[in-house]
């Protein structure tokens, strides 16, 4: 838009001061998360540390179950994520590629699950868990997030695949590839860019994840990161602040890393997910 | 090449893990939600049948569902508010600068990508009086002292205080969606306008908002369900309370089904939430389709 230069200066300064109403309070967790416990009973919340300390990350390290907290998400993540891919990329290659008369009604019936909402299926499977004997195990954390992370995957992999057009299908197979060989030697690794897409979404979906964890694990040694984020509000009617921002920390930094070296791919998931709803 | 296309074992083996994960997990939890309303049951002593009584109970004489009810309005608001909203005007800001578009894009983004369970504890913290959290110490710096108060505890501002997190993390996905949906508009239209003498707010109100009509119902709409069937947050910094001020109708339902041991009232409960967002989908379709003519 054409606006004179005072008014495009104004315009600078309120997204500036907007991006601090973002931003600082991530910075402030961090640059918090190094200060000493003495700081915390400082009149000014926005002070800097008197002196950097590593104490805190010490003291979580040292007393917490961070470390067991931390490779319960890792597992959950990863085996989530390889069977999302897995599973999404093969349904996505019939609904799109192989001729088979439901392939739409299957496709709707699929993308119907971007509209339910989590709360409605937590009661059945609490149940349907406890009876079967996986409550408590990571397994009863995986089940239901690759179920609510096929509609968006399998969505974004259709939409991939309408683009691969089908004479190379038919030069393979021409060349007497099979149909598994088509989809193994050649569409899948040709989406190796959506499947980075689905990835790096589904990473920071299921590694924030707090609502099925809660639910479905209550032993200490089978808790995920946000969960065991609880572990610091109140104990004792008392917080330790330092302690929780240094867990903070330590639990984001793995997805602001994912964030800032992929950061295109997980808007334009995140995006794509949400405007499909 | 069409045999090969049409091998149907093939198809079983490609759809059926994906399709048996989904029918499992999401599909029938559902049916069995709704056959579990009609029952009152604790989880463990036999399922007593009770046809409509607990949908009677929940419209007919519990408090705390209307109260809860009308809690999740006021937190739809705000939320709804602050995302479109603010996603919008800081959409609009970014077309008007030049530089450094990507990283404001980016860093607006990150709170997006934050634990729920950290941002409540972020939060709480910021709301905090005792000792002073920021929002309170930058009232006190401004002169306004008398503002600063215990915001979770207070029972006029602690549903307004829980609604703010929620709304706050996702301003930046709405703005990159809707400055997707400006940046999308042809230039020629911009500049036929401005040659018929167009001011830039004339241009904004009745060329550029009716282009991103489409987007902008979708983003109200999906604004709209997230808040619906907000809970995290709110559970996790009040927990309903003080009282039942900050009382939603997912926290409600949550409580009554895992801490109530209630799993049929719950999902009765779960039942209304999804009916509840699926009318609001169709209101708000109705709303920005009618407000056209």
């Amino acid at each position: 838009m054409n606006y004179s230069r005072y008014s495009k200066a104004f315009l600078a300064v309120i997204s500036f001061v907007l991006l601090i109403i973002q931003v600082y309070p991530l910075i402030w967790v961090f640059i918090s998360s190094f200060k000493a416990p003495t700081d915390f009973s400082s009149s000014n919340p926005l002070s800097l540390p008197s002196r950097f300390t590593f104490e805190n990350y010490l003291s979580v390290w040292r007393k917490g179950n961070l470390g067991t907290y931390f490779s319960n998400s890792l597992i959950v993540a990863v085996t989530t994520i390889a069977l999302v891919i897995l599973f999404s990329a093969m349904a996505a290659f019939v609904i799109e590629k192989m001729r088979f008369k439901w392939a739409q009604s299957v496709l709707f019936l699929f993308l119907c699950g971007i509209m339910i909402p989590i709360q409605v299926v937590l009661i059945p499977l609490f149940i349907l868990y406890n009876k079967t004997g996986i409550i408590n195990t990571l397994t009863s954390l995986i089940l239901p997030q690759v179920g609510f992370a096929l509609p968006i995957s399998i969505y974004l992999f259709v939409s991939f695949y309408k683009y691969i057009s089908n004479e190379i299908m038919e030069a393979a197979v021409m060349d007497g590839c099979g149909i598994y060989q088509v989809f193994w030697r050649m569409i899948f690794p040709l989406s190796r860019n959506t499947i980075v897409t689905v990835v790096v979404m589904n990473l920071i979906f299921i590694w924030n994840e707090f609502i099925f964890a809660n639910t479905f694990i209550h032993d200490l040694s089978s808790r995920t990161l946000p969960v065991g984020l609880m572990d610091y509000i109140g104990q004792y009617g008392l917080t330790d602040w330092g302690a929780t921002y240094a867990a903070i920390s330590i639990t984001t930094i793995p997805t602001m890393l994912v964030y800032f070296i992929f950061n295109k791919s997980v808007i334009s998931g995140m995006t794509a997910g949400a405007t499909k709803g | 090449m069409d045999k090969i296309l049409r091998n149907r074992k093939a198809v079983l083996v490609f759809l059926l893990p994906a399709l048996l994960v989904y029918v499992f997990t999401v599909l029938a939890p559902i049916l069995w939600s709704m056959y579990f309303s009609f029952f009152s049951w604790d989880g463990v002593s036999d399922m007593v049948y009770i046809g409509f009584a607990n949908y009677a109970k929940m419209f007919g004489g519990d408090k705390t569902f209307w109260k809860a009810f009308g809690n999740n309005l006021i937190y739809v608001f705000i939320i709804v508010a602050m995302q479109v909203f603010l996603g919008l005007l800081v959409a609009i800001l970014l077309t008007s600068i030049t530089k450094g578009r990507e990283l404001f894009k980016t860093l607006y983004f990150a709170p997006a990508i934050i634990t729920s369970v950290a941002i409540a504890q972020l939060f709480t913290s910021l709301y905090s009086f005792e000792p002073v959290g920021i929002l309170n110490f930058i009232l006190q710096q401004l002169g306004l002292g008398g503002w600063s108060k215990p915001w979770l505890s207070d029972l006029k501002w602690a549903l307004g205080a829980v609604s703010v997190p929620e709304g706050w993390r996702y301003i930046g996905l709405y703005m990159i969606i809707l400055y997707t949906a400006l940046l999308s508009i042809p230039s020629d239209i911009e500049e036929a306008a401005r040659i018929d003498g167009a001011s830039s707010w004339d241009l904004f109100w009745s060329i550029k908002m009716p282009l991103i009509k489409p987007v902008l119902t979708v983003s109200i709409i999906m604004a709209t369900t997230g808040a619906l069937k907000g809970f995290d947050i709110p559970y996790l910094m009040t927990n309903g309370g003080p009282g039942r001020v900050t009382e939603l109708l997912p926290t409600y339902m949550y409580k009554t089904a895992f801490s109530s041991l209630d799993f049929g009232y719950g999902s009765a409960m779960a039942v209304f939430i999804v009916i509840e967002s699926l009318i609001a989908v169709a209101f708000i379709r109705r709303m920005m389709e009618s407000k056209e003519t």
